[in-house]
């Protein structure tokens, strides 16, 4: 019962869109990146057939002058030396062609993950946000690492596939015909019976991509919200859920292998069962019992031993293809992932202006009538918003919480569609402008601020547009009165933070956050709460110090403050995803307006 | 945390967990070693059986004498027991592994529970589930990879070398320590000097990973301050290293590759000379020269993949000694198995309490006492350890000195149980999980009703966010909780501790981000659905003072001042905090 808390790991949101072309094709089209190295690959292994025959030859011609020829020992020394040189010759055709493998397969893989990771800075960052960042990830890692084996053992054993069988028949038929009949009749039949049983375990290989998301994103969930779990009186409960979901998981990857292990197994048999009859036939040829097959001439022991031991060779290629064939069929499960990433990423297209964007000092904005939706929601998330903030001034956006106010910085941010309206900057539509030329004029503060991996100069510099200063750095942390707290670090701005680094408080990442935009230093400032979780006195600094911002630059703050509130000199009230009154703060909080009574029971303690 | 060199005791603990799978696993190893035995019976009879045909065939009477029967049904019998086997193992030996691998899941995260959030901070939540699942994986080469086929190797060669030893001892002979150097000489060095590369690999895959998770999750700032650009090329110099490393390996496994076959080339020659000696000097059949070389090669076959089984041994070293590294750091708990005494009244008293982190005073002989059913509010600049009291209280903070008594009673006497049921919390931070809210908001505890969800989300200000959803309480939120706004975050985890119904209630900056009609209605509710229990709210806000009993200030660590509310009109401390 405590496990239904996290069992369910998939979101209705985030259910993988259709394929939208065929997984083979995707991954045809990525194969030139691998270069020339499978070409190597497939060289170095009919190469090592080649081998291969000069090997069968060396004991084949052993056993006939030994068994019919009654040769004396020193007869066979040619032989004796032939042997080990073509094998030591084999392994090094094997050590070129792991190589070349490897590099194949290393090539794409590099190639695939800059072409996601540019598709994704594409993308809205609402779209990224919707996604679950471990299943998300998991893709990133998982799903492109699986392409491995096709390039590096699928693609080249395919070709082998075509050429060794090919060679060895070559080799057999003129020697026995019924021989090489027996292979060519059960040859085919390996790729028949392996493409059936393929297929089937192509859909569970795709069921066992998403259970292994599940499985990753159950852990990460549970790990993250272990304090919670705990809070509860459930963290040692759900060890049974973590047990369950690993079981569901092996459950699961038993039906894709227990079918996996059947197409190999078929392979097995057939392989097997062909050397079972090509020896009874050459046995029985031997014996004078079989009169076919050997073009009206004799079999000597020679020739008979050669096909006999080039037997399994003929299957071997294709049992290696079928080791390799559910990497095949994980790489095109994975690429039914990966190709709406690297597809979808055109719901943000945008026309790439020419138009020089480099406004300075501070910029105004209009919305004009702006109407949004949230994907899958029916209400509209802003209606009808109509509002100016001239150039230089401070915007405040009220209203209670779920009003719309994160709705309104999102669309201004350009992350949210427009339904119908337009965004104004400086006159200029921002329909108008590219996402990056916009958002080189924007400075943020979100309620989540970013704290990437790296020492606390690096997050600091992290917003910044041009170098910066070791002065400055201390300059925007003093502002943010972080100063302090940095000097009584051993490493100060050296210090490492993000994971495993410098513990860091959820007000201290705020303010670390205001800190970056004194450095970015952007015409026009989005601050969400700016002053939440900070006590009074470091809430009237930091207030100074957006007192001191707004002197240059235009800012639009979310707050409930009445201090904030003061700084502004445009207020709207938003409710519901309308604007309910908008005007200056005395204008709002005379009596009878709509902040009257905020002002006067928000005042002072009772 | 200092590395240190993983060694055989390592992987101890994790042989030792084979133990109650033992039968699955040992019917396993038995199928894969008939398998092989049967691939290399099928080559031996059927090129004796040539040779010996062929031999028999040079006349017309001995071809007729020659007893074909039972040398070919030998041929059939070892073409069907090489494709059965060869199944049956495969698909033992899987479900014996992930049926451990289901333990090990479970013992792992039982052993990471016990960290104290500040601990896990420590780690990384992302760094700690990488672990869990990729530790974990590579622990099941250990026995499908190394242990497995190594044995059958070596029982394979124990095999055919007594049983070519019947025919002549001296081939026998040398036909197993042939092989037996081969099977441990390509291993060993593949082992050896793989270590180093794949233990490099390994470090650097993990922070990939690791790296690409951060990265998504922050990827709205960095996407709108130019920064994704930069992040993508830093992951990609990170994937190339990693490729570097997966190349040398690829290299070494080609060296292995390649020793093998040259190996392989002097085993099999040497048999063959040894057997044709005897043949022409000894009376050995010379039928059976041919059919030894033949079944040296197919015995191959067992030692050919060891080496790329041993690269992977270092890999298994690694995963459990990092498994049983985080096992020796996690604290022992703490909790006594059961309660040692029990409460009467649920009053908190705090004496003398002090804790610090990194050498830093946070709460210094702090003194503190909350009367059963009364509520508190504390306040203070931020920064003065007001979580860390709440932590403490919790035990989530262990103190260096100091005791927290409830009823009467140290909270160390206290089982884990007892305790999580005595209060009710409502943390700053407001986790959601993936399942949907009504899950979210019970929390396991599967007797609430809706209808008590929805008065305690109705009297928080949240029931037109419930209407708003699709859904309703069915729906699912979006990952941390985002498709809620700030301040009905911090509401929905103030329902979720009062849902719990428990007799003290902590409450940690419930009004923050709350315009003030809001506030007031949580506060409101709170202070009537708070009604008899210990109540303790953080909170800057000095609005908040007229809904609660008393109130406390906190400063350096220490109470600096306490009364009862309506005199704090009074308080210094209070007037420079307030608006």
């Amino acid at each position: 019962m405590t496990t239904s808390v996290t069992d369910r790991t998939t979101e209705p949101a985030s259910t993988p869109s259709p394929p939208i072309q065929d997984a083979k094709k995707w991954l045809r089209s990525k194969l030139p990146y691998a270069g020339r190295w499978p070409k190597t690959a497939v060289a170095m292994g009919t190469l090592s057939t080649l081998l291969m025959l000069v090997q069968a030859y060396a004991i084949a011609t052993i056993a006939q002058r030994l068994v019919i020829e009654s040769a004396s020992f020193a007869q066979l020394y040619p032989f004796f030396i032939l042997l080990p040189v073509t094998l030591v010759l084999r392994g090094l055709c094997l050590r070129a062609k792991t190589i070349a493998s490897a590099r194949a397969g290393i090539q794409v893989r590099q190639a695939v993950r800059a072409q996601l990771l540019a598709s994704i800075s594409k993308r809205s960052p609402m779209w990224v946000r919707g996604q679950h960042s471990a299943t998300l990830g998991s893709h990133l890692c998982n799903d492109v690492d699986a392409l491995d084996g096709y390039y590096a053992d699928y693609v080249p054993q395919m070709y082998l596939c075509g050429l060794i069988p090919l060679v060895i028949i070559i080799a057999v038929m003129p020697l026995n015909w019924a021989a090489g009949v027996i292979l060519l009749i059960t040859g085919p039949m390996i790729p028949l019976n392996m493409a059936m049983v393929g297929m089937g375990a192509k859909n569970l290989q795709q069921a066992q991509i998403v259970e292994m998301g599940r499985l990753s994103s159950h852990f990460l969930d549970t790990l993250r919200c272990l304090p919670t779990l705990k809070l509860f009186g459930l963290g040692k409960r759900q060890a049974r859920s973590v047990e369950r979901v690993s079981e569901d998981f092996r459950k699961r990857s038993m039906k894709v292998l227990k079918l996996a292990f059947l197409s190999s197994t078929a392979l097995e048999f057939f392989s097997a069962v062909s050397i079972a009859i090509l020896a009874i036939y050459i046995g029985f040829v031997y014996l004078g019992q079989f009169h076919f097959g050997n073009w009206g001439g004799t079999l000597t022991l020679q020739s008979g031993l050669f096909i006999l031991i080039l037997a399994p060779e003929f299957y071997q290629p294709l049992r290696d293809l079928g080791t390799h064939y559910h990497a095949k069929a994980a790489a095109e499960a994975s690429a039914e992932v990966l190709m709406p990433l690297e597809n979808g990423a055109a719901d943000n297209a945008e026309d790439e202006s020419s138009s020089s964007w480099q406004p300075q000092g501070a910029v105004s904005v209009t919305f004009d009538k702006v109407t949004a939706h949230y994907p899958n929601r029916a209400k509209a998330a802003l209606e009808e918003v109509s509002f100016t903030l001239k150039a230089g001034q401070t915007l405040a956006v009220i209203g209670p919480s779920g009003a719309g106010k994160s709705t309104l910085l999102s669309a201004l941010m350009g992350f949210l569609p427009l339904s119908s309206g337009a965004i104004r900057c400086n006159d200029q539509p921002l329909t108008a402008l590219s996402r990056e030329q916009w958002h080189h004029s924007l400075g943020w503060v979100g309620q989540h601020p970013a704290i990437i991996k790296g020492s606390l100069a690096d997050n600091l510099r992290m917003g910044a547009n041009a170098s910066v200063s070791q002065a400055s750095l201390w300059d925007a942390l003093e502002k943010v009165h972080l100063k302090e707290w940095v000097e009584h670090l051993p490493q100060q701005l050296d210090t490492p933070l993000g994971e495993g680094g410098q513990p860091i408080s959820g007000g201290q990442a705020r303010r670390l956050s205001m800190a970056r935009v004194f450095i970015r230093d952007a015409p026009l400032t989005l601050l969400d709460e700016p002053t939440a979780s900070l006590d009074s006195d470091n809430e009237r600094l930091v207030i100074d110090a957006l007192e001191e911002l707004k002197q240059r630059h235009s800012l639009v703050i979310l707050t409930h403050r009445l201090e904030l509130l003061k700084l502004a000199d445009h207020i709207v009230m938003l409710d519901d995803g309308c604007i309910t009154a908008q005007g200056s703060f005395d204008e709002l909080s005379t009596a009878g307006g709509p902040l009257h009574a905020v002002h006067h029971s928000t005042g002072g303690a009772p | 945390m200092k590395p240190r060199r993983e060694s055989w005791r390592d992987l101890a603990p994790y042989v030792a967990m084979m133990k109650p799978f033992l039968p699955l696993l040992i019917v396993g190893l038995l199928l894969n070693l008939l398998a092989m035995l049967s691939s290399v019976g099928l080559v031996a009879v059927s090129s004796w059986f040539l040779n010996a045909s062929a031999l028999a065939g040079t006349s017309v009477a001995t071809a007729l004498a020659f007893n074909y029967m039972l040398p070919s049904s030998g041929v059939r019998f070892f073409a069907i027991s090489r494709t059965i086997t060869r199944y049956g193992e495969r698909v033992i030996t899987h479900q014996g592994t992930f049926k451990l691998l289901s333990q090990l899941r479970k013992r792992t995260y039982l052993l990471i529970e016990p960290l104290s959030p500040p601990a896990l901070q420590h780690y990384g939540s992302s760094e700690l589930s990488t672990r869990l699942t990729a530790d974990i994986d590579v622990l099941d080469a250990l026995y499908v990879r190394v242990l497995v086929p190594s044995i059958v190797a070596l029982l394979t060669i124990i095999t055919l070398g007594v049983l070519i030893g019947l025919l002549d001892p001296a081939i026998g002979l040398f036909v197993a320590l042939s092989l037996g150097f081969a099977g441990t000489l390509g291993p060993w060095l593949a082992w050896f000097r793989g270590r180093r590369y794949s233990a490099h690999y390994q470090q650097l895959d993990t922070a990939l990973r690791a790296r690409i998770v951060e990265r998504l999750d922050s990827f709205a700032e960095l996407s709108l301050y130019g920064q994704w650009q930069q992040e993508c090329e830093a992951l990609l110099d990170q994937q190339q290293q990693r490729d570097q490393q997966q190349l040398i390996l690829a290299r070494q496994w080609g060296d292995a590759l390649w020793l093998s076959l040259a190996l392989l080339g002097i085993s099999v020659t040497g048999a063959m000379v040894l057997a044709a000696y005897s043949a022409t000097h000894y009376g050995l059949p010379t039928t059976l020269v041919a059919a030894i070389a033949l079944t040296v090669v197919a015995a191959f076959e067992a030692i050919m993949l060891l080496p790329q089984a041993w690269q992977q041994l270092g890999k298994v070293q690694r995963a459990a000694r990092r498994l049983n590294e985080l096992r020796d750091n996690v604290p022992s708990s703490s909790f006594p198995d059961h309660d040692e005494a029990s409460v009467t009244g649920h009053q908190l008293e705090i004496r003398e309490l002090s804790v610090s982190f990194q050498n830093i005073q946070v709460l210094d002989r702090l003194n503190f006492s909350l009367g059963q059913g009364e509520h508190w509010l504390l306040s203070g600049p931020s920064g003065t350890g007001k979580t860390t009291l709440l932590n403490s209280l919790v035990r989530f903070v262990d103190p260096d000195a100091g005791d927290i008594r409830i009823g009467g009673v140290d909270i160390r006497q206290l089982s884990e149980p007892t305790l999580r049921q005595l209060f009710s919390v409502a943390p700053q931070q407001v986790q959601v999980f993936s399942a949907n809210f009504r899950d979210n908001l019970r929390m396991g505890r599967n007797a609430i009703s809706d209808d008590d969800i929805m008065e305690v989300l109705e009297g928080l200000g949240l029931a037109t966010w419930v209407a708003s959803l699709p859904e309703g309480l069915e729906s699912w939120p979006d990952e941390s909780g985002t498709s809620l706004s700030g301040g009905q975050l911090r509401r929905f985890g103030i329902a979720r501790a009062l849902l719990k119904d428990s007799p003290i209630v902590l409450l940690d900056e419930p009004t923050e981000g709350l315009d003030a009609a809001t506030q007031r209605q949580v506060l409101a509710f709170i202070r009537q659905r708070c009604q008899g229990k210990t109540l303790l709210a953080i909170s800057h806000r000095a609005t908040d003072l007229e809904w609660f009993d008393r109130y406390a200030v906190m400063d350096n660590g220490s109470i600096v001042e306490q009364g009862l509310t309506h005199q704090a009109i009074n308080s210094q401390y209070l007037h420079a905090m307030s608006v």
